[in-house]
């Protein structure tokens, strides 16, 4: 795991709060939420891998 | 890396000129009622003050159009309708005017509901005397100056927001890619 992947769900975390913040503003609600759950699912597909390999490290060190 | 950056450079380029492009509809739809507006009231004047008929006022609106690149789509719409008019083939008023718009103006900037307007202007002018044309005129550009000031209101903050848009966008999409 590099450190550029802190780096880019922290730069998507801002887009998305910003977008959110701007389709908020001009009265499309909805675009604002489908915006903030796109980027928490593009996030969370980044994430997924790393967690399945923490439980996966874990399931072989405790041999369980 | 070098090769990254320039990629990234030109997403976010290509996606802020689709949002300057969606901008420039609206300021395009504007004109666009503007311009139906003053040819309608230039309709309105022909048929009301030098009597002619519908179809020949048509084919004169036309024809004033004809030389004006940013109206072609309008005269072809008018010389269409004329066309039809004069040709007197038996389809009905109604039809041939959706039909020309159909053909000519859904390709433009003006919204569904505009066209809807239009086209609903169309159906209630057979059988209508000089009089009836002239009050049925008056209120579609009652109408049609209602839509254009709501849109007038509301333009900047979607130019603005279309611009905002495609930057965002494409900086989503460079950091999403990298």
């Amino acid at each position: 795991m590099s450190i550029t992947i802190i780096f880019k769900i922290a730069a998507v975390g801002i887009l998305v709060s910003v977008l959110s913040q701007v389709l908020r503003h001009s009265g499309r609600e909805e675009q604002a939420f489908l915006t903030s759950l796109a980027g928490l699912l593009i996030v969370l597909f980044w994430i997924i891998p790393y967690i399945s390999e923490l439980f996966q490290t874990m399931q072989e060190l405790f041999s369980l | 890396m070098y090769f990254r950056v320039i990629g990234a450079f030109f997403v976010i380029l290509a996606s802020t000129g689709i949002g300057l492009y969606f901008g420039s509809n609206v300021k395009d739809r504007l004109e666009k009622l503007q311009m139906l507006k003053q040819q309608f009231i230039a309709i309105k004047s022909d048929i009301g003050y030098s009597k002619t008929t519908f179809p020949e006022a048509m084919q004169h609106m036309a024809e004033k159009l004809s030389g004006n690149r940013d109206c072609y789509e309008f005269a072809n719409f008018y010389e269409e309708l004329s066309k039809q008019l004069i040709e007197r083939s038996g389809i009905s008023l109604r039809e041939i005017w959706e039909n020309a718009v159909e053909k000519h103006l859904k390709k433009t900037t003006l919204t569904a509901s505009d066209l809807q307007l239009l086209s609903s202007l169309g159906g209630q002018f057979g059988g209508l005397d000089r009089d009836m044309q002239l009050k049925t005129i008056d209120l579609y550009l009652a109408r049609l100056e209602e839509d254009r000031i709501l849109e007038v209101q509301k333009a900047g903050e979607k130019m603005r927001l279309y611009r905002t848009l495609g930057l965002l966008a494409g900086a989503f999409l460079v950091v999403v890619m990298l």
